[in-house]
């Protein structure tokens, strides 16, 4: 059984009002419970209370199903002679009968039933009131399982303690002080009547509660003809100065606070963990025995409405970057029209300047102008030059009586020596003749004849040497040899 | 107020609509501009290098002009033929060389390089009292040539010794004066006839 009560899932509690916001939530094989101020005015209170919801949703601490606990004060009870049996028929039938009794009308109230071995235990609970409380836990996105009163809770927490009757006073109050109790009474496991115990604005609450709690123990033991035999108090009666003595002493009972968990720091806190633990072992009986308002559902026009929410949040996100897109993309569209405007004027002045220069047609004048200059350069139509080198090589043993330039770089030479191997000598000299940086001046040098004859007693060799002077570069200048 | 919301969102959704067609819009002809841009960049570039060249071709041009000689407006031959001889001559004169013939020959157009080819043969000996000095003398004479504007080149040169009276060098030359004209000159020269001449009388002395 202990195993089985492991498995089962923790419960997460809340409950608001009173100017607090109280939680009791499982967290890591432990509990964590939490009291919020409400500061603002009551009328607005709902939505303070959805805005920390909200926060607290999006830190992602509602993992667990979800039991909204409501005021006792705020529901009305009723035990029922009559069977809750099964199905729609038998369900309206106990419905009609308990608002027949409650004398309230149907439209205005939400009803919750639990059969009991003396009876059928029926609470009631006005629907404006349960919108009212539950809207802004809705309104925060959260989905809740259960909707239960505190001191049905409690009742569900004490239950196992007693086999005999008993009762328990369920304290509650503000930061002013006590402002209502409700006080619950059965026998073992059944609970048989809840009464409320109002006590706003009267002086002296001690002796007013146990005036009503008198009453309240006199109108049991007239019903059930059995006396109430067991007293517990629960709620925080030392913070409003509440004795409990007095009241244990006024009626007689063998009466204790009733202990609480430990998880939670002040007592509200601690009730909450008490019924949060109270659902969970009644979830674990498998048959669910507690009286608890149907869950409401979030309202298909809150959803349609947060949606749009949404959208127009979206959408005004994107109307904020396009419009700072479409300013950037102005502003640059408008500096680069700036530019083109200025490269335009540019290029247009670039070609009125091309127009006027090419005016001259100086590509087809120069064009003719270096071919003149090639061939007014060109070496080869230079005899100064090709003189020059050939004196400067010419040997002593032949002279030269007749040197013919010709054009394109043909060289005769016609001479006499004194030997044919002064005319090889010639040949041998001008193949070797060099101009400018040591490049030959011929590129071939050929001996046309070379005949000896007598002259007196003298031989003397007629000769003719052709040669041809080599292509150059041109160059910008000619040098001036000196031959 | 579920109506109201409704209308808000529409709204809203219009006014990011047009905000964001704006923004597109806008992107579009900054993007357009940008390609513009870069096209007129490539456009100013290729007329800046163009204009570049063309100045590099004019300052070459006018270098050359310097060098070659201002085209010739008005072509005259006779005239020009007359200079010629007359430079020639003076040359021959000044190189101490005595001018036996100087015979123009007929002129002839360069209509694609735009010049003239006026070729002149030259016949002289030279005077002075040996052969090492006439050699000098020569020598002169070439760069004498060489000097002349317009530019004189040198298509024969014949060089040859003579023993009589006295030891000397005949030169004979055919020298051709390269006179740059102009486009309009090259046009009334007629291009049926690249090669026209004229019968120039022969100077002998």
């Amino acid at each position: 059984m202990v195993g089985f009560w492991r498995q089962t899932k923790a419960i997460a509690t809340l409950e608001w009002g009173d100017g607090e916001l109280r939680l009791s939530l499982p967290a890591k094989g432990d509990r964590m419970t939490a009291t919020f101020p409400l500061t603002a005015p009551p009328e607005e209170q709902g939505f303070e209370v959805s805005r920390r919801l909200r926060e607290l949703a999006q830190r992602g601490v509602f993992h667990a199903p979800l039991c909204v606990v409501i005021p006792s004060s705020a529901c009305t009870y009723k035990l029922l002679k009559v069977s809750m049996g099964n199905g729609e028929t038998v369900e309206g039938a106990w419905k009609a009968e308990a608002l027949s009794q409650l004398g309230l009308p149907a439209e205005e109230v939400e009803l919750a039933g639990v059969e009991q071995p003396d009876g059928l235990f029926v609470v009631a609970c006005r629907k404006g009131f349960l919108h009212a409380y539950l809207t802004p836990i809705l309104q925060a996105g959260l989905t809740i399982r259960w909707v239960l009163p505190s001191i049905v809770g409690l009742w569900a927490f004490a239950a196992e303690k007693v086999s005999e009757s008993w009762a328990l006073i369920e304290l509650r109050g503000n930061r002013d002080g006590l402002t209502a109790a409700t006080i619950a009474m059965g026998k073992g496991e059944s609970l048989r009547l809840v009464l409320p115990i109002p006590l706003n604005g009267q002086g002296s609450a001690e002796k007013v509660l146990a005036e009503e709690a008198q009453r309240a123990f006199a109108l049991y033991h007239r019903l059930f003809g059995e006396p109430v035999q067991r007293l517990f108090v629960v709620g925080d009666g030392q913070r409003w100065e509440l004795s409990l003595t007095p009241l244990f002493q006024l009626t007689g009972l063998m009466g204790d606070e009733l202990p609480l968990p430990a998880d939670g720091t002040t007592v509200a806190e601690r009730m909450l963990t008490s019924i949060a633990e109270a659902l969970r072992r009644h979830l674990a009986r498998k048959t669910f025995s507690l009286p608890t308002f149907a869950p409401p559902q979030p309202e298909s026009n809150l959803k349609w409405r947060r949606l749009e929410e949404r959208l127009i949040g979206a959408t005004a996100a994107l109307i904020f970057v396009g419009l700072v897109a479409a300013i950037l993309f102005t502003s640059r569209a408008r500096h680069l029209q700036t530019l083109v405007s200025q490269k335009q004027a540019e290029v247009t002045q670039l070609r009125q300047t091309l127009t006027q220069v090419t005016k001259g047609d100086y590509a087809s004048k120069l064009q003719g102008m270096e071919q003149l200059w090639r061939q007014v350069n060109d070496a080869r139509n230079d005899p100064l030059e090709a003189l020059y080198a050939i004196s400067k090589t010419f040997p002593a043993s032949a002279w030269v009586t007749e040197w013919v330039f010709l054009r394109d770089g043909q060289v005769v030479l016609r001479g006499n020596a004194l030997s044919h191997g002064a005319v090889a000598d010639v040949a041998r000299a001008l193949t070797q003749a060099t101009v400018g940086n040591g490049q030959p001046l011929f590129t071939e040098v050929q001996t046309n004849f070379a005949n000896a004859r007598t002259e007196g007693e003298r031989t003397v060799v007629d000769f003719q040497i052709t040669g041809w002077l080599r292509e150059r570069s041109v160059s910008a200048r000619r040098q001036v040899w000196r031959p | 107020m579920r109506d109201g919301h409704r209308i808000l969102l529409l709204g809203l959704v219009v006014i990011a609509l047009l905000c964001w067609g704006w923004a597109a819009s806008a992107f579009w002809q900054a993007r357009s501009l940008s390609r513009q841009i870069a096209e007129l960049d490539e456009q100013r570039l290729a007329l800046s290098r163009r204009i570049a060249e063309t100045q590099r071709q004019k300052e070459r041009y006018e270098a050359m002009v310097r060098e070659l000689g201002e085209p010739l407006k008005r072509f005259n031959p006779g005239e020009l033929t007359a200079r010629l001889m007359e430079q020639v001559e003076g040359a021959l004169t000044q190189s101490r060389l005595k001018v036996e013939t100087l015979q123009p020959f007929s002129w002839q157009v360069n209509a694609e390089g735009r010049w003239v080819r006026l070729p002149v043969q030259v016949t002289a000996v030279t005077t002075q009292p040996n052969l090492n000095d006439a050699l000098q003398g020569i020598t002169e004479l070439l760069q004498r040539l060489r000097r002349l504007h317009p530019p004189l080149v040198t298509e024969r040169w014949s060089m040859q010794v003579v023993s009589q009276p006295k030891p000397a060098f005949r030169v004979q030359a055919v020298l051709v004066w390269l006179v740059p004209v102009d486009e309009a000159v090259v046009k009334t020269l007629s291009p049926s006839r690249p090669l026209r001449g004229s019968v120039a009388p022969t100077l002998r002395r």
